[in-house]
């Protein structure tokens, strides 16, 4: 990570690692993440880690549950089920569910064992996670626009479950960093993908990349994923909402952009099913679903207007 | 802690340089060049900001960063970039003239250290102001091809030519001119740094879309220059202008992202309540995201200009987006100021037209940002070079 304050061999190595354990795995859950030893580098360095594990997925088109273990580590929830027995039901744009008898959301839900459902609801202006045994809901795979997110749709019975503190906010900010990172690591991938078409297929006697007008389409996509790489090193910033919110909408608008540019100078090839564009475009709109660009432009605003942003002492 | 090398045995780090700044600039608030009091004209603006030069540099806080051959009191440029935040932070402008010494004395110093210890010190204090000699009508994006040609006189050498874009050019004491010594092409190119005075010599301002004395043409004819005020060698001008258009990617951008920061704050404050839309929270949020970015990555780059590494092609990256911060900023001031950035005839809504016009122009003054995105498609992806 160029310009970066963290450690360029740690990230280096995280790196290969991320990469190696994406390579070798068609979907990364709870035992991969466990048996690679990320939970313990989470821990030590949850901001790296998290940046890492989140943008190799979104480059490899991995399903994974690093979107979870975001969000898990910055809820910081002590008595909350650990991953191996529990899933957290994700609410529709990280919005906690409003307090009712059932609600339905989305869970991976990839261990052998039997697991219990952990719920983020509003209750009183406060979110509280409840804690539901795993019988009141039955998980049923998504297929949908990304049928290799991995993802099941749930439909849970609140009755009985036991609330627990959490840091919801904190918990999302995290959440937005590893969204971000995937999305950067999708766009950067699809200028890989749409350079490699570029420079090897020519029209008019010449490769396609020689052309100015599809090296500007594809120098526009690199500028606005570099502007949101250089957002995505965040633990000097001490997990604001600004911040999260600003590298949020820095890599959505990214991978807006990539999917525009990239696909146009694909030409025909990239609107086949056989080529991986699609893939990628699935994946990135199924990432930022998870997002509201609207609250989060909200929190730049409310930032701003309340010089609540602080500027971090970058020298 | 950052530790710095300096001379001034005061400042110990860069935290040092910060802290003792922000307590000088507080305790001198009568300091000129106040962010919300700039002149409509330009030349009013520039005395101010020369007046805040001297104190800076009289100070003490103007020469830090800045070597100690060339009257600076050493330390990293780091602490320069410094200064120049905490000005804005304290409700200070950044003063103009800076933009041009920020590129051309690193150049200097690099290229031609006695020069510089000679005349460094009066226009780093704001008693010159000086500016780039670089455009001409037909050598804009492509400067190699300039026309304008230094001649051998004796030891001395001859200018004649015509040059354009020249920001503060009819009020600079100096220029630093690129002119051809030899074959076509960037290897015939030498850089001179030339006293703009004398009737061999014009500089009629131009008046930029906005109304502001921006910049100037420099008109050459057979005027005379010393032959020590040869930059480098002869033949030596292209790598040193590429040299030193890296510390406008850098410093500039950083000094102007602090500026910008200050406008867009202040701009989102002044829709609070009233005009707040969805459309507008766009915007901002926009602007914000952008200037984001552009703040980390211009740290990168003046963190390796000062440690003497080059930052190579992906400076281009940071210019684009300084222009794209320029443009979605000032949008964001201009639709802050509503009806009255149409109809207002207060000299403050004047400043905001002006400013918003010239920041039109950021996507095309110091690089036009369609050479960077090709510098970027080639020399950054790869790609073929263009036919």
């Amino acid at each position: 990570m160029t310009g970066s304050s963290w450690d360029s061999e740690l990230v280096a190595d995280a790196r290969a690692s991320a990469a190696r354990m994406f390579a070798a795995n068609e979907f990364v859950g709870v035992e991969a993440f466990a048996a690679m030893g990320w939970e313990e580098l989470v821990l030590a360095h949850p901001a790296l880690a998290i940046t890492v594990l989140s943008q190799e997925a979104g480059r490899q088109l991995s399903g994974s549950r690093v979107l979870e273990l975001a969000l898990r580590h910055g809820l910081s929830t002590v008595d909350a089920p650990p991953v191996e027995s529990s899933a957290v039901v994700l609410p529709h744009s990280l919005a906690p569910f409003h307090d009712e008898p059932t609600v339905t959301g989305l869970a991976w839900v990839d261990g052998p064992d039997p697991i219990d459902w952990i719920v983020p609801v509003r209750r009183d202006d406060v979110v509280v996670l409840l804690h539901v045994a795993g019988h009141q809901g039955s998980p049923q795979p998504v297929v949908g626009l990304d049928p290799e997110r991995g993802l099941s749709r749930v439909t849970i019975d609140l009755a009985g479950a036991t609330p627990l503190p959490c840091n919801w906010t904190v918990g999302v900010n995290h959440a937005l960093m590893s969204l971000a990172a995937e999305l950067v690591g999708l766009a950067s991938a699809m200028i890989e993908v749409a350079r490699e078409h570029v420079v090897t297929r020519h029209q008019f006697g010449v490769p396609l990349g020689a052309f100015q007008v599809v090296q500007h389409r594809l120098a526009d996509t690199h500028v606005a994923v570099e502007a949101a790489q250089s957002l995505l090193e965040w633990d000097t910033v001490d997990h604001t909402s600004t911040a999260s919110a600003t590298a949020a909408l820095a890599a959505h608008h990214a991978f807006d952009l990539a999917t525009s540019q990239c696909s146009q100078v694909l030409g025909a090839m990239g609107s086949t099913w056989e080529h991986s564009m699609h893939r990628y475009v699935r994946r990135g709109h199924a990432v930022a679903s998870w997002i509201d660009l609207n609250v989060l432009a909200e929190i730049v605003r409310a930032g701003l207007g309340a010089a609540a942003v602080e500027l971090e002492e970058v020298w | 802690m950052n530790p710095v090398a300096s001379t001034d045995t005061s400042v110990r780090s860069v935290s040092d340089h910060r802290r003792d700044l922000r307590a000088w600039l507080r305790e001198h608030p009568e300091l000129p060049a106040r962010l919300e009091h700039e002149p409509v004209e330009i030349e009013p603006a520039l005395a101010e900001e020369q007046l805040l030069q001297r104190e800076l540099w009289d100070a003490g806080f103007g020469r830090r960063g800045w070597p100690v051959e060339q009257g600076g009191l050493g330390g990293s440029a780091v602490l320069r970039a410094v200064t120049y935040e905490e000005l804005v932070l304290a409700g200070h402008r950044v003063p103009q003239p800076s933009y041009t010494l920020e590129t051309l004395c690193p150049a200097l110093i690099r290229f031609a250290p006695d020069l510089a210890s000679e005349v460094l010190p009066p226009a780093l204090r704001g008693d010159e102001i000086w500016c780039q000699g670089f455009s001409e009508a037909e050598a804009g994006s492509d400067l190699a091809s300039l026309a304008c040609r230094a001649t051998p006189v004796g030891d001395d050498w001859a200018l004649t030519g015509h040059k354009l874009w020249s920001s503060f050019g009819h009020v600079s004491q100096r220029s630093a001119v690129l002119a051809r010594t030899g074959e076509p092409g960037h290897r015939g190119i030498s850089m001179f740094l030339v006293d703009l005075e004398g009737a061999s010599v014009e500089t009629p301002a131009i008046r930029a879309s906005g109304g502001r004395n921006e910049f100037s043409e420099i008109v050459f004819d057979h005027h005379l220059v010393a032959g020590s005020r040869l930059v480098g060698e002869p033949g030596q001008g292209w790598a040193i202008a590429m040299y030193l258009l890296q510390w406008e990617r850098g410093m500039y951008a950083w000094q102007r992202q602090a500026t910008l920061r200050a406008r867009l704050a202040a701009a989102s404050e002044r829709v609070t309540g009233s005009a707040s839309s969805r459309a507008t929270n766009d915007r901002v949020a926009r602007a914000w995201t952008l200037l984001s970015a552009l703040r980390r990555r211009s740290v990168r780059t003046v963190r390796l200009l000062a440690d003497g590494e080059s930052p190579g092609p992906e400076v281009s990256i940071d210019k684009i987006l300084l222009s794209q911060s320029e443009q979605a900023v000032m949008d964001v001031v201009r639709l802050s100021h509503g009806a009255a950035f149409i109809d207002s005839d207060d000299p403050e809504d004047e400043l905001v037209r002006n400013e918003w016009f010239y920041s039109r122009a950021a996507s095309i003054y110091g690089g036009a940002v369609d050479i960077q995105k090709s510098i970027v498609a080639e020399h950054v992806l790869g790609l073929p070079r263009s036919r």
